[in-house]
Order: structure tokens, then C-alpha cells, then sequence
């Protein structure tokens, strides 16, 4: 009766300790260790069946093997279990066999082993023999062993799944608020951050500020050395703005290179908050523009910041954000301080801006835009060609200003527009031209190009394509390039106009002298002429530096085999002088102003 | 086997004495000392630790109910033994806050003493993880090594610093003192099985809450009146708890005592960890049997011949139980190996391997060692 009451009380405690633990090594130990009181062992071991990244799995491939899972106690004289003897090649043979219990004598004592289903093995090592009745009572508490163990492994599985689908959430929520590059917030989360800021401020009776910050320099970067060195720097700007703030202000970046910063919980006062910020502002500054070391090079970088205060919330997220970026716009503009406030007198002047966008655009399709022209002339007063001027001729204003109108367009893609209809506006007087007796002098109508046209992958076809369109020679038509606008890719534009040279297209380097371009590109560049910038022209006879750099411009022409002609050129002393220097052709008030196309073929009549 | 160590003793409270005695022996070649006090010393706690933080020697060891020199035991004075060999002591300290973190916590502790295989345990008997600190240490260091040990503290069950470290006084700790030499032991208690088994329906940790489905209490003051032939009122737990243990018996027939030390008239309260679903046995003994295991015990330590310390942990329980008999069992242990001076204490627990090798709290038994 004892007996059989032990034995059901070996058997409960066991079962007991497997209890309902879903910890697979937590309920292993338990048992484990129990095992060890209840039946005396001096050692126990469970191995189990683990795949190529040693997770235990009971439902088996070819690539799972069966491998040690723990043992009480962990070591055995002081040394690892395992190492201690030949316990994996013993597990092993048993796990092979068709066997589900045995019992094994060796010099070091008895191994009791048995199966865990068919994944597993688990053994008892005693000094004796265990009595024939708790042998046989032990298969049914192997068995729940088994299933516990099923259970916790498939428990395992459903919780790494469970946490793997947790990540993805997680990663594509992250994915969704952040931007790739740097791990600052994206625009839409800013957005959802400002607005809860906003409420915040009102709430808390406290005041934030919104800082928009804008990189210069970046595109140059991009340009010249690669994005790969852009990354780089960018994600070292975004570390640097967030090293320099407090951990509580919300940080993220727009359209590639714009920051954008929410400081909040500011006192109220706007004495006391615009202090704080004006420090903060300062040490953005600074920290941007400390250089850039990468194995790359040394970069410099310096940016502009706008910011906009809210205290409360009549404005919404969107307008703040919107207000901020326009002061940073404005600081650009002006390039005197680095960081402007909003001021509501911003938004009138880029309203006025966008509105003037506008008239641009409908100038351009109501043809409001004519050509005038510049004769240019040799020493002997021939006319040897002509520079085309784009003219606005405003239905209600009167003519405006190239000044004005030129950098608005360029700031949009109008200038691509406006170029092609001075490209084509060109080639069709010039047929015009040619339809008359042309001088015997005359050589080719000039056109200017900008730097967004150059880069157009269609620069080159528009080109042929319109000398083709009006059948004229390609030799009567030169396009006019700066120095500055071979910045961008250096050796797509130089391919460009060694193929437009090639069909017949000449080119000439516009105001030569004030671009910043090193002169090791000049050579490189397929320029048949050299235009020397009217500021070097002006007085030139009184000023002896001016002499100096003219010079110095026609030998350097001469010695890469190009033409100069002077610009601006308004005084006869000015043309006796630049033919002593060996300039020999000229434009400027002194021969003609800009005239109209009709003026121009009275002109050469 | 160890060289001898140098002992002192003295019977006196005096931390003076004390002090002179640990100065005086760190005077001689001795690699630590091991200090085993009387808790009834009742040290001033400021004293003791400038004492302990002014030793340039490893220090540890315990206060206990009694100490025993010689094959004596005193309630008053303090045993200062000079080790020569060098200990290496790891103090796993505030146990009872480490919760969950137990396993990894004893891990990462005892990674300096895991080559050793011999350790003496000294554990504050009031903190309720002694037992499971013993699994988690017999685990980590394994099968083969050799503990002996035992629970410090006193009667009163007043939880109070009671471990000796070199930063002074401490509870809620346990110390092991790893030794560099072999350590052998041997355990006895002398108690038989006079009723069961009984089947623990409930408990938890220390806690037995019902036997055979009945409250323990009940059920054990009934089982006793049995025993007894006498009907027991409320008072019978002080007079018959320490005379009828209750025993664990393993497969293997080796009995574990479990020592009831208070009850609230519905459980238990032992000395160690009963589970659920374990039978429990009534147990009892007398002076005879307990002498008998006494000297079964000497004479198993004296056939190790020769040895140079004599170590022993007595269950205090037992020193209750035999009361003026006591030291009749002390001085069969110290006659049956008269060469050497046996020290110890009368400890709260008793900490050694059993059959199977694994180290297991133990109670009303004798846990004798020798290095």
C-alpha cells in the first residue's frame, strides 16, 4: 500500500513540477531538479531535436539534429556535463533506436533513458537500480513530459510569430513616420506632432516655436561628389542638430534637405522664449557649420533658418510649418541674417512672388515675350552677328525689367520655357534674316542658355532639332553659356556641346571673368568665343587692372585658339583700347542699344 | 588534506576578546579566518564591524545558537580559526530581493570559486531562499563537489546580521567558503518512521497547509495524541514538535527530517521545503538512536584518517531534544576522533550532500566534515 502510494506521489510531484510553465527551459529545470530529489538522481539530461539556429522543434526536417538541451545539475566535477563523458554519442544511439525506454550500465553509474515522442531523449543517471515499480511508472509522466513540451514549443513558435508580426507593425509603422535615410520624423508625423504641441501649448499656457532649416550648399555636394557622400553628410547633420537640442524637441526633414524643428513647452513670455530659441538657433548654426570630416573630404556647410512662434491655436499645424519655411526662404533670399522670424509681410511677398510666377506663365502663352537684338561688331564697324535679348512686354506695365523676371523664372521650371521660345523664336528670325541679303561680315544671331536648360537631357536634340525645324545653318546660330552653369555635371554639358559643335553649333563663354570655374575646365570647354564682362570693359582706358585682366583673358583665349569680344563697350577710347590689348570685336551702346527684329533689318540695310 | 589550523576560543561575549584573538592569530601564518560566535554574545554591531572592516585577512563564518569546542558546547563566547589554507569567500547578498533573478544572479557570482569542489555554507537561517539558493548553487557548480554547512541566527526566529564578511555584519545572505583541499563529510540524524506516510494535499515553500487533506495542525496534533495516548490541548506543538519531526523518504529509503518549528494552528512551519504531492512521514527518536548516528557518523569520518580540522554543524533541534544529553553526543564524536579538536555549531538548518550527491537543507542532523 506504501509502495503504491509512493510511487503515485513520485509520479504527481513529477508531473507537478512540469505543471503548466510555458517556458520550455524553465520546465525542463523544474522537472529536472525534481527529478533529482524524487528518484534520487545524481544526474539528469534531456536532449532534444533543435534545428540550424538551435531552437528546439518536435516536428522534424533533415537539417534538425538532435542536440543537448539541459542537464541538473549543469556540470559534473567541475566541468561541463557534456564534456565530462560521452553523453551526445550515448543519447544519440538511444534516439536512432526503435527503444522508447532502456536502461544503460556503465563504469559510471546506470543511465535510464527514455524518449521524448519523437524528438527527444530524457535520462536519469543513478549510483543503483531503480525497483521495477517506479520504472514502470514513470512512462505516463514521460509522457506529459512530451506534450509539455510540445505545448511549450509550439507556444514558443506562436509567440516568435506573434513578436515577428509585432516588428513588422512596428517596423512599417516606423517606416510610415520616418524618413529612411536619417531616422528623423517624415512630414506627416511632424504634422501629427505640431498639432498635439499645439494643444499642448494651449493647455499648459506655455509657448512653442517651429524652426525650418535649410541647408546650403547640399546640392553641390550631391552634384559634384555623389549622393552616396550627400547620405553621408546628411545623416551626420541630422546627428549634429540632435546632439545640439534637447531630447524632447521633435525633429524631422523634408523634401531632402530641410529640417524641421518643434520646440515647445517655452515660457509664455516672448522676451524669456525668444532668448531661449536665439540660443538654440546659434548653436544650430554653429554646429552646421563646423566642416564635415568624412574619408570623402572636408565639407562646409552653412543654412539658413527660419521660424514661426504659436501660442496658440488659430494657426494649424500645416500654416505653422508653412510660415517657418517661408521665413527660412526669406533669410535665403536676402542672405544678411541667418535666421528670420515670420513676419506676416513674408506671405504677401511670396504671394506677390507666385502671383508674378503666374504672369510669367501667361506671358509665355499670350506671346507677350519678345526678342530684341544686340548687334556686335568688329574693328572695321562690321556687323559681324547679333546677341538675342529676351524682352517682357507687359500688356499693362510696359516692359519689365530682365532683372526682375530672369531669376523668378529660374527659380521655377519657366526658364526651360522661356528658353525654348527664345531657342525657337531665334532660329525663325534667323531664317527671316537669311531670307534677306545678309552682310558679308555677318556670322550668326547668339542666344543665351540657362543652367536648367544645359541640363536637360533634351538640350541637345531641342537644339538640332529647331536648326532643323527652320533649315538654317547650324554655323548662324551660338548658344551663350556662363562659367558658373558648367558647375552642375561638368561632363555631360561638355559632351552636349561637343556634339552641337560637331553638327555646327558654336559656343561662346558669357560674361568671362566673374564666374568662380577653374580655368582648367576653359580648355575643355568647346567655346569658340571668349565675352569679356562689360565690368572689366567699363573705363577700361582710365583703369589699369581692368587693362590687366583683359589681357590677361585675350592671351589666355588665344592660347586655347578662341575669339574675344568685348561686352558693354560704350566709349571710343574703350574700343581704341581693347584693339591696342587685341580684342577685336565689340557690343555695346557705343555701336548699337538692343533693338527690335524689324530695327535689326533696317540696321543691316 | 589541509594543514592544521591554529584555533583560539574563548567563552567569553566580549568583542575585546575577540578582537585580541583575530589580531593575535593574524599575527601567525594563516591565509583567513573563521570566526563562529554565539549569537547570545549580542555584539554591538558598530564594534563588530570595525573589527571585521580593520582584518587584512579574508574573514567569514556565523553566529549561532551555540558553538561547540573541543566536544563542548557553549552558549557564550566565540571559536577563531586561523585557516591555513586560503579561502576564496563569495557573499551572495540580500537573496530575498533577487526574486526571479536567483539563478543567474548565483551564476554570475560564483564564476571565481567554480574550480573549487569544496565549500562550507554558512546561510542566514532567516532568509526564506536559503533552500532555493542551495538548488541554484548545486546546479551551476554541479555534481562531485563537497559541501558542509548550516543555518545561523538564533531561536527567537528575529530576522538580525548574523554573517561575518570583511564589510562588516550581514543578514539575508548566504556565504560559501570555497576551500583548496578536499572536503569530506558525513550526515546522520538517528530518527525513524513510527506513522505514515501522509500525503501533502497543500503546501508552499516552508508552509505545509494540509496533510491528507485535512489541516496540518489538526491532522498533526491528532496523529501525535495517537502516539501519545493522551488527549493534547493547544499547547502540545512547543512540547511535542521537536520530539516528533516530520521525515521525507527517498526512493532510495534515506530520510530527510523536516524540523516544524511553528505553527499558527493551521499550518506547518518547518525547516526547509516540503512539496505538493510528497508523502511525509512521522518520525521519532530518542538519545540512544540519536548517539547511535552520532558515532555511525564519527566512525564513518574516522576510517578518512588522517585529517587535520574537524568540522561540525549539530542541528540545534537536537540539542533541544537531548537537552543535558547533548553533550554526551558531542563527546562521542570528539572521543571517537580524539585527535583532533572538533569545533563547530548549533545551527538552524543543516547544509551537506546527500546520497545522490546533491546538497540539500537538512534538519535534527549531523553534519560532520573534515580537511
Amino acid at each position: 500500500m506504501n509502495t503504491a502510494m509512493n510511487i503515485m506521489s513520485i509520479q504527481h510531484q513529477l508531473v507537478l513540477a512540469i505543471g503548466e510553465e510555458t517556458d520550455l527551459k524553465k520546465m525542463i529545470y523544474q522537472f529536472l531538479h525534481l527529478a533529482g530529489q524524487c528518484l534520487n538522481a545524481t544526474n539528469s539530461h534531456v536532449f532534444i531535436m533543435q534545428d540550424q539556429q538551435n531552437t528546439p522543434v518536435y516536428q522534424l526536417t533533415e537539417e534538425d539534429s538532435l542536440q543537448h538541451f539541459l542537464s541538473f545539475p549543469s556540470r559534473r566535477d567541475g566541468i561541463n556535463t557534456l564534456l565530462s563523458q560521452n553523453l551526445e554519442q550515448l543519447a544519440n544511439q538511444f534516439f536512432e533506436s526503435d527503444a522508447t525506454s532502456g536502461i544503460i550500465e556503465q563504469s559510471s553509474g546506470l543511465y535510464y533513458v527514455f524518449k521524448l515522442g519523437h524528438f527527444g531523449v530524457f535520462i536519469i543517471e543513478r549510483k543503483s537500480a531503480l525497483s521495477r515499480e517506479i520504472q514502470s511508472s514513470l512512462p505516463p509522466v514521460i509522457n506529459k513530459l512530451t506534450n509539455s513540451c510540445i505545448a511549450s514549443i509550439n507556444y514558443r513558435t506562436m509567440l516568435f510569430e506573434i513578436n515577428m508580426r509585432k516588428e513588422v507593425e512596428e517596423q512599417i509603422r516606423y517606416q510610415a513616420t520616418h524618413d529612411d535615410l536619417t531616422g528623423l520624423y517624415n512630414r506627416m508625423e511632424v504634422q501629427r506632432c505640431l498639432t498635439k504641441a499645439i494643444e499642448d501649448t494651449v493647455t499648459e499656457k506655455k509657448t512653442g516655436y517651429v524652426l525650418s532649416i535649410n541647408l546650403m550648399n547640399f546640392k553641390n555636394i550631391n552634384d559634384a561628389i555623389g549622393y552616396h557622400v550627400g547620405d553621408k553628410v546628411l545623416r551626420q547633420v541630422a546627428d549634429r542638430i540632435k546632439k545640439s537640442t534637447d531630447k524632447k524637441t521633435t525633429i524631422a526633414i523634408f523634401n531632402g534637405h530641410e529640417f524641421i524643428l518643434i520646440i515647445d513647452h517655452l515660457p509664455a513670455n516672448k522676451m524669456k522664449s525668444q532668448l531661449i530659441i536665439g540660443d538654440i538657433i546659434a548653436e544650430i548654426i554653429h554646429t552646421i557649420e563646423r566642416p564635415f570630416e568624412l574619408s570623402e573630404g572636408s565639407f562646409s556647410l552653412s543654412c539658413f533658418i527660419g521660424y514661426e512662434r504659436f501660442t496658440d491655436n488659430k494657426k494649424n499645424a500645416q500654416d505653422i510649418i508653412k510660415n517657418a519655411s517661408i521665413a527660412m526662404y526669406e533669410a535665403f533670399k536676402k542672405s544678411k541674417d541667418k535666421a528670420l522670424a515670420y513676419k506676416s509681410i513674408m506671405s504677401e511677398q511670396l504671394n506677390d512672388h507666385i502671383r508674378y510666377t503666374k504672369e510669367i506663365k501667361q506671358a509665355l502663352i499670350n506671346n507677350d515675350f519678345e526678342l530684341h537684338y544686340q548687334p556686335q561688331f568688329d574693328h572695321l564697324y562690321n556687323m559681324v552677328g547679333a546677341e538675342a535679348l529676351l524682352r517682357w512686354n507687359h500688356p499693362t506695365r510696359g516692359y519689365e525689367s530682365p532683372a526682375v523676371y530672369i531669376p523668378i523664372a529660374e527659380e521655377s521650371d519657366l526658364i526651360i520655357d522661356i528658353g525654348n521660345y527664345v531657342l525657337e523664336q531665334a532660329c525663325r528670325d534667323i531664317k527671316r534674316l537669311r531670307q534677306r541679303t545678309l552682310p558679308a561680315f555677318f556670322q550668326q544671331i547668339s542666344i543665351n542658355i540657362s543652367a536648367k536648360q544645359l541640363a536637360k537631357r533634351d538640350f541637345v536634340s531641342n537644339v538640332i532639332g529647331m536648326v532643323n525645324k527652320y533649315q538654317i545653318p547650324p554655323s548662324s546660330l551660338k548658344i551663350e553659356i556662363t562659367e558658373s552653369i558648367m558647375m552642375g555635371n561638368l561632363e555631360r554639358s561638355i559632351d552636349g556641346l561637343n556634339t552641337l559643335l560637331k553638327f555646327g553649333v558654336t559656343c561662346a563663354i558669357d560674361d568671362f571673368g566673374t564666374g568662380y570655374s577653374s580655368l582648367a575646365y576653359l580648355k575643355r570647354i568647346p567655346a569658340s568665343l571668349l565675352k569679356i564682362d562689360r565690368s572689366f570693359v567699363t573705363d577700361i582706358h582710365l583703369d589699369q587692372s581692368n587693362k590687366a585682366i583683359i589681357s590677361m583673358i585675350i592671351q589666355l583665349a588665344k592660347s586655347v585658339n578662341m575669339e574675344v569680344i568685348a561686352e558693354g563697350v560704350e566709349q571710343e577710347q574703350e574700343v581704341s583700347c581693347l584693339i591696342e590689348l587685341g580684342c577685336y570685336q565689340f557690343q555695346g551702346y557705343y555701336f548699337s542699344r538692343p533693338i527690335t527684329f524689324n530695327d535689326l533689318l533696317k540696321f543691316k540695310h | 588534506m589541509a594543514e592544521a589550523s591554529i584555533v583560539r576560543f574563548t567563552d567569553s561575549s566580549s568583542l575585546q576578546d575577540l578582537n585580541t584573538a583575530i589580531k593575535g592569530l593574524c599575527q601567525e601564518n594563516i591565509q583567513g579566518v573563521l570566526l563562529i560566535a554565539c549569537v547570545e554574545n549580542n555584539y554591538l554591531e558598530t564594534q563588530l564591524n570595525k573589527i571585521l572592516f580593520d582584518c587584512q585577512l579574508p574573514i567569514c563564518g556565523g553566529m549561532f545558537p551555540k558553538i561547540i569546542y573541543k566536544g563542548k558546547s557553549y552558549q557564550h563566547g566565540a571559536i577563531i580559526v586561523g585557516l591555513k589554507v586560503k579561502p576564496d569567500i563569495v557573499n551572495y547578498e540580500a537573496l530575498s530581493q533577487i526574486d526571479d533573478q536567483l539563478s543567474d544572479y548565483i551564476e554570475n557570482k560564483s564564476q571565481p570559486i567554480q574550480r573549487h569542489k569544496s565549500f562550507i555554507i554558512i546561510s542566514d537561517a532567516m532568509c526564506k531562499v536559503s533552500e532555493d539558493f542551495v538548488d541554484h548553487f548545486y546546479n551551476f557548480m554541479g555534481s562531485g563537489v563537497t559541501s558542509i554547512g548550516g543555518g545561523a541566527g538564533s531561536l527567537d526566529f528575529v530576522s538580525r546580521p548574523v554573517i561575518f564578511t570583511n564589510q562588516g555584519i550581514k543578514g539575508d545572505l548566504t556565504q560559501v567558503i570555497a576551500l583548496p583541499c578536499p572536503l569530506i563529510n558525513d550526515i546522520g540524524h538517528g530518527w525513524d518512521i513510527v506513522d505514515g506516510p501522509y500525503l501533502v494535499t497543500a503546501a508552499k515553500g516552508h508552509y505545509v497547509h494540509s496533510l491528507n487533506y485535512q489541516s496540518t495542525y489538526t491532522f498533526y496534533k491528532e496523529i501525535i495524541q495517537n502516539k501519545v495516548n493522551t488527549t493534547l490541548d493547544d499547547k502540545f506543538f512547543n512540547q511535542y514538535a521537536k520530539q516528533y519531526p516530520l521525515g521525507i523518504v527517498s526512493i532510495d529509503g534515506e530520510i530527510l527530517v523536516r524540523d516544524p518549528i511553528q505553527t499558527n494552528f493551521s499550518y506547518l512551519e518547518c525547516v526547509g521545503n516540503i512539496l505538493n504531492n510528497s508523502m511525509v512521514y512521522l518520525l521519532s527518536s530518542d538519545k540512544d538512536k540519536m548517539f547511535a548516528s552520532s558515532q555511525q557518523v564519527a566512525n564513518n569520518i574516522a576510517q578518512q584518517r588522517p585529517f587535520n580540522n574537524l568540522l561540525l554543524f549539530n542541528c540545534i533541534s537536537r540539542d533541544l531534544f537531548l537537552e543535558s544529553d547533548s553533550e554526551q553526543e558531542l563527546a562521542i564524536i570528539q572521543n571517537t576522533l580524539s585527535e583532533t579538536p572538533l569545533i563547530g555549531a548549533m545551527v538552524l538548518g543543516e547544509i551537506a550532500n546527500t546520497d545522490n550527491g546533491m546538497i540539500r537543507l537538512l534538519n535534527k542532523s549531523t553534519v560532520l566534515g573534515v580537511f
